[in-house]
């Protein structure tokens, strides 16, 4: 087990985990502490730094937005996409319920046309209506007092920032520190009352950038959109209870004129409510950032297997026949180094050319964008698979070569049994480079194709223009990281466990 | 088998051979001449650079013959075959195979006719023989040089050539390995009967296993400088061999053959 433990985290280049793990099960305690102290102390050491730096230079920068955001408050950010999230999450749960109501409704009321068309007893489906009715309204007022309480916590949060910003600005009053004028006198600001030095403004900005309660905040709004949808549900469901009851009444008078018009026109208003409970509700998220998040790394990963499909047979060929490799040579070193905005550009132009008007591509993932986005990450990506496999294929050691010739190994089997194993070493380190790559190239790629990844995201909240829309960056700006790291550590294990020695560059 | 072919089994007639270099061509055998009878275990010792490699690579088609002729078995090779087993110094493993799929590809290519279980069974029976019976499945990476070579002994014997080329197969290894393989390739060969051309630097390993020794004067144009017969009996016991009259004999005689070539050459550097 500890064993087991320790290969994984030395084959996944996690390396500090090793002391810990030999810590743990009582191996050496004070060499083990040393080791982790030089693993994690260092970089908790230089991390600390950095925070420190950061912060001290936050109150010393001003961006053209405000102060650069601190990190306590690009923390607050991150919080504040999260609860977004998780509020998101429950709209679309609770919209997932609404559909469902709307669908037994839209059931039960198509059953009973078809039963009154037939001349058949519609009882047993009117009491089932009224059942799933009453049951609906009791529902629908279920989220009173869920808003209610979450309005509450928000406004109690609210009122509590209010607080301590006015005790701010009284601490500052009473320090005297205003604003001067060239008379030395207080300048007064819109309201009438003396206005506080900027240095006081700065600190109740810092504060009042701060979001409370957000995802109570954002509940309430779910809550109310929600009840909202029930009721406009009940009151459509109500209405044709209504013409319902009139056809009836109407069928069992006797006819007198005019009385045809009246079914008719009935019916027809019947009709157009019914109809608008038959339409399917589309639910329409606001996304959240793990939304974003997911696209990213979908597009990604699209573009990379599209690279790598790609780069490893041209790359094989390339490695095999020299002429080709001197063919595609000047290509290659033409287009690897050129910048994805301007492949971006192009890749839109043709996919657009494509996939154009009703052929638009219109998929909850594939999208033209998505299309824009990936093709131009495998654009830029590729080409360290392609070199790479190709110099694998190209190196193949003489040995093996002579391996095969005193086999007599076919031409098939040289290539797949002896190159190709040999240069999948090459073709990993090549594919790792790819991923990276073509993760740092995804951002840009988004913004310029509007795919609703991580990349949009920033460039909408650059647009947004605000404090908050900073700080909103820099947590996108870590995460980019972090993910980036991640997959580059997948890359590392897959690279180590198809390598033949034990040297793989960390 | 004619009894001229059996006489005849490995025949090395003229053969020359000349690396085109930036200097001009060179010429590192020139009329080299040697006749192996069929079972015969030949060592071929002589100092670095004077052509031994090129002599068995050439044999084994994977260098180029620039003049003269190679015939095995009565018939002048084409290029490389299975028919000629190799092993070299470094054992030259397909390190992403298993110790027994190393095997089993060659044994697959030579055997296409046989059942799944025929080959299986061939591998096993080789890996068993060079005493690899419980690293089947080990990589490469995971077994000693010793191993490796073992495996590389056992991939060459496996094919079932007509003969073995060794080209220094226990270099690398240490003097206990080393042992330990030549009882191995002395078994191997006591079973086999097959003809071996072996290059190697070890006087003592030399006379253990071979038949004959062929010196080799220094290159360029290196020629059969004396050929030793070493008629000690078999099987030869390492301990008993010390005590068979001519084994200092003959021992004295290659030493001094090799220290006059190495004199030889300071002279011509000088
Ligand atoms: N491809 C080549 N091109 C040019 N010269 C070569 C080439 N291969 C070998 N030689 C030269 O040919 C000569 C004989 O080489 P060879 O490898 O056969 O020597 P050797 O007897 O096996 O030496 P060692 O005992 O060190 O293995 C050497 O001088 C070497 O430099
Ligand atoms: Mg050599």
């Amino acid at each position: 087990m500890k064993q087991k433990l320790i290969n994984f985290f030395e084959a996944t280049g996690l390396t500090w985990f090793v002391p810990i793990i030999r810590l743990v099960t009582g191996e050496e305690p004070k060499e083990q502490c040393t080791e982790i102290f030089k693993m994690l102390g260092y970089p908790a050491i230089a991390l600390a730094l950095f925070f420190m730096t950061w912060g001290y230079l936050s109150t010393k920068i001003k961006t053209s937005v405000g102060a650069l955001p601190s990190p306590t408050y690009v923390w607050s950010q991150g919080e504040a996409m999260w609860a977004t999230h998780n509020s998101e999450t429950v709209r679309k749960s609770e919209a997932g319920e609404l559909e469902k109501v709307r669908i037994k409704f839209n059931t039960l009321v198509t059953e009973r046309r078809t039963l009154e068309e037939n001349g058949k007893a519609t009882e047993p489906v009117d009491k089932k209506l009224d059942k799933l009715l009453s049951e609906t309204k009791e529902k629908a007022e279920l989220y009173t007092p869920l808003v209610e309480k979450y309005a509450t916590i928000k406004e109690k949060a609210e009122k509590e920032k209010a607080e301590e910003i006015t005790a701010i600005r009284e601490k500052f009053t009473k320090a005297g520190k205003f604003d001067l004028d060239d008379s030395g006198k207080p300048k007064i600001d819109v309201d009438g009352n003396p206005q506080l030095a900027e240095e006081a403004l700065d600190e109740i900005n810092y504060k009042q950038n701060f979001r409370v309660a957000v995802y109570e905040g954002n509940l309430v709004r779910v809550y109310k959109s929600i009840q909202g949808s029930y009721r406009s549900l009940i009151n459509k469901v109500e209405k044709i209870e209504k013409y319902t009851q009139i056809a009836r009444e109407l069928a069992s008078v006797s006819p007198s004129t005019g009385h045809d018009k009246k079914v008719a026109s009935n019916n027809r208003k019947r009709q157009a409510f019914e109809k608008q409970i038959a339409k399917p509700n589309d639910y329409q998220g606001n996304g959240s950032i793990v939304d974003y998040i997911k696209l990213s790394i979908i597009t990604v990963v699209f573009g990379f297997f599209l690279a790598a499909f790609v780069a490893i047979p041209l790359g094989i060929v390339c490695g095999l026949s020299p002429a080709i490799m001197t063919a595609l040579n000047p290509l290659i070193q033409t287009f690897r180094p050129v910048s994805p905005l301007a492949w971006v550009l192009i890749t839109i132009q043709v996919i657009d050319g494509i996939f154009v008007g009703d052929n638009a591509l219109q998929g909850d993932i594939l999208k033209n964008t998505f299309l824009h986005s990936g093709i131009t990450v495998a654009l830029c990506s590729l080409w360290a698979t392609l070199s790479n496999t190709a110099l694998g294929v190209s190196s193949v050691d003489q040995d093996h070569l002579n391996v095969a010739q005193v086999l007599k190994l076919n031409w098939f089997d040289r290539i797949f049994k002896i190159i190709i194993p040999s240069a999948i070493p090459y073709i990993f380190t090549g594919l790792r480079i790819t991923l990276g790559v073509g993760w740092m190239v995804l951002i840009v790629s988004e913004m310029m194709a509007t795919s609703r990844g991580l990349g949009w995201f920033i460039d909408q909240e650059y647009q947004n223009n605000k404090v908050e829309s900073l700080a909103n960056i820099m947590v996108c700006i870590f995460i980019i990281g972090i993910i980036g790291a991640i997959l580059d550590r997948i890359m590392f294990t897959l690279q180590k466990l198809v390598s033949f020695s034990d040297e793989v560059s960390a | 088998m004619s009894n001229y072919v059996k006489e005849h089994y490995l025949d090395l007639v003229n053969l020359s051979k000349v690396y085109p270099t930036k200097k001009g061509p060179f010429v590192v055998l020139e009329n080299f001449n040697l006749t192996v009878p069929e079972g015969e275990f030949v060592c071929l010792i002589g100092h670095s650079g004077c052509g031994k490699s090129t002599i068995l690579t050439m044999v084994a088609g994977l260098n180029s013959i620039s003049n003269g002729s190679v015939s095995v078995a009565g018939h002048e090779i084409d290029g490389p075959g299975p028919d000629r087993g190799v092993v070299f110094q470094s054992p030259s493993l397909l390190p992403w195979l298993s110790a027994y799929d190393n095997v089993m590809l060659g044994v697959s290519k030579v055997y296409p006719h046989a059942s799944k279980k025929e080959r299986e069974d061939i591998v096993k029976h080789y890996l068993n023989a060079v005493g690899l019976g419980g690293a089947f499945h080990k990589m490469p990476k995971e077994l000693s040089q010793g191993m490796r070579q073992r495996v590389g002994i056992a991939r060459a014997f496996a094919l079932k050539p007509k003969m073995m080329l060794l080209d220094e197969p226990l270099g690398m290894l240490d003097a206990l390995t080393k042992h330990e393989l030549q009882d191995l390739i002395a078994k191997l060969h006591a079973e086999h009967k097959l003809t071996t051309l072996m290059v190697t630097h070890d006087v003592d390993e030399a006379l253990y296993l071979s038949d004959r020794v062929v010196m080799m004067t220094n290159g360029p144009k290196a020629k059969v400088g004396q050929i030793l017969l070493n008629d000690m009996p078999r099987p030869r016991e390492r301990v008993s061999l010390l005590e068979y009259p001519n084994y200092y004999k003959y021992r004295e005689q290659l030493i001094t053959f090799l220290e006059e070539q190495e004199l030889k050459k300071k002279h011509t550097a000088a």
